[in-house]
């Protein structure tokens, strides 16, 4: 179904539902693995797509047609990836207060590392964090995250490379690089 | 989007050296429930929110009929007890005692009528028993013929 048809449905009152269940639908498989590249688990993704979709139903009707449908959608996904991530950020600061004092195992696994980073992540300014997260996980190009987040590509490259160095200057602090 | 060729020599100098992406594999089945499990959500969040502003309302309603209410009932007995203290602050009781005396005849049969009344008399007039003691007394031993 096209973006259009889902908003005629919408937007009328007798169609409503439907319409709402027609964006699920169309944007569910998209926005889950935007949302489950950054999270780590899969209850995680979940919690946050239902949020999302909440929220998309709720402002829909504020929904001005100037983006397309699904940068709209990934803008609001996003900003609940953030949320979520900024509401367990204490906690993995505090994670990564512990493992700094910790010797590097010689071996590390896959699971383990993806915390770390993900710990490291959260210690990055708000922009850097969504920025790496767009760039590095959802594998964004930089005209992409350009229209999404109204930057210039200059910026959003610099904010990337500054996110990159400061991510391995905490991996070597850890040994891991 | 660029392609996987383009994005691995943008990440090339990545301090990584290995990929930390997690996989995104999903329970069997997700997709084809979130539809219903996300509607049912939505729909009870609605109905959740309705019945709630509906007693709420309903009760804030109420809440002003009462005041308004309370405030009229207070309104009326001010109203009733200013006037009749008016009426009455206005006759002093001297002049009250003036306007008995002048027409005496109309508040007479009112007075007679009047249970206090009747209970005075009662207990003035003595049983004759109670005469004939008090005359004995009086007369302090004489006959009662002598009197008359």
């Amino acid at each position: 179904m096209t973006d259009e048809a889902i908003l005629a449905l919408a937007t009328q009152p007798d169609t409503r539902n439907e319409g709402f269940r027609q964006l699920v639908i169309t944007y569910q498989q998209r926005l889950y693995h935007v949302i489950r590249r950054q999270v780590p688990s899969h209850e995680d993704a979940d919690d946050i797509l239902q949020n999302t979709f909440i929220k998309v139903f709720r402002h829909l009707s504020g929904f001005e047609n100037r983006s397309e449908l699904y940068t709209w959608l990934y803008r609001i996904a996003t900003n609940e990836v953030i949320n979520h991530l900024n509401r367990s950020k204490r906690h993995r600061v505090e994670e990564l207060k512990v493992n700094n004092s910790r010797q590097a195992d010689a071996y590390i696994n896959t699971d383990e590392l993806t915390e770390t980073l993900e710990t490291i992540i959260c210690t990055l300014p708000e922009r850097q964090q969504m920025v790496f997260r767009m760039r590095y996980y959802d594998e964004l190009s930089y005209k992409e995250m350009a229209a999404l987040l109204s930057l210039t590509e200059g910026a959003l490259k610099a904010s990337f490379h500054h996110a990159v160095k400061k991510i391995e200057e905490e991996l070597k602090a850890k040994q891991i690089v | 989007m660029e392609t996987e060729e383009e994005l691995q020599d943008e990440l090339k100098d990545s301090p990584f050296g290995f990929s930390v992406k997690r996989s995104t594999i999903v329970p069997e089945g997700y997709f084809d429930t979130f539809p219903d499990r996300i509607m049912n959500r939505w729909l009870l969040e609605k109905e959740n929110v309705n019945p709630f502003s509906r007693p709420m309302m309903v009760r804030r309603m109420m809440s002003a009929a009462a005041i308004v209410s309370g405030v009229c009932l207070g309104i009326a007995l001010w109203t009733n007890q200013t006037s009749t203290s008016s009426q009455t602050d206005n006759i002093s009781a001297g002049d009250a005692y003036q306007y008995i005396l002048e027409n005496i005849d109309d508040f007479a049969p009112l007075i007679l009528q009047s249970e206090q009344w009747s209970e005075v008399n009662e207990t003035i007039v003595p049983d004759p028993s109670s005469i004939e003691q008090y005359l004995m007394e009086e007369l302090d031993g004489e006959e009662l013929e002598s009197i008359f």
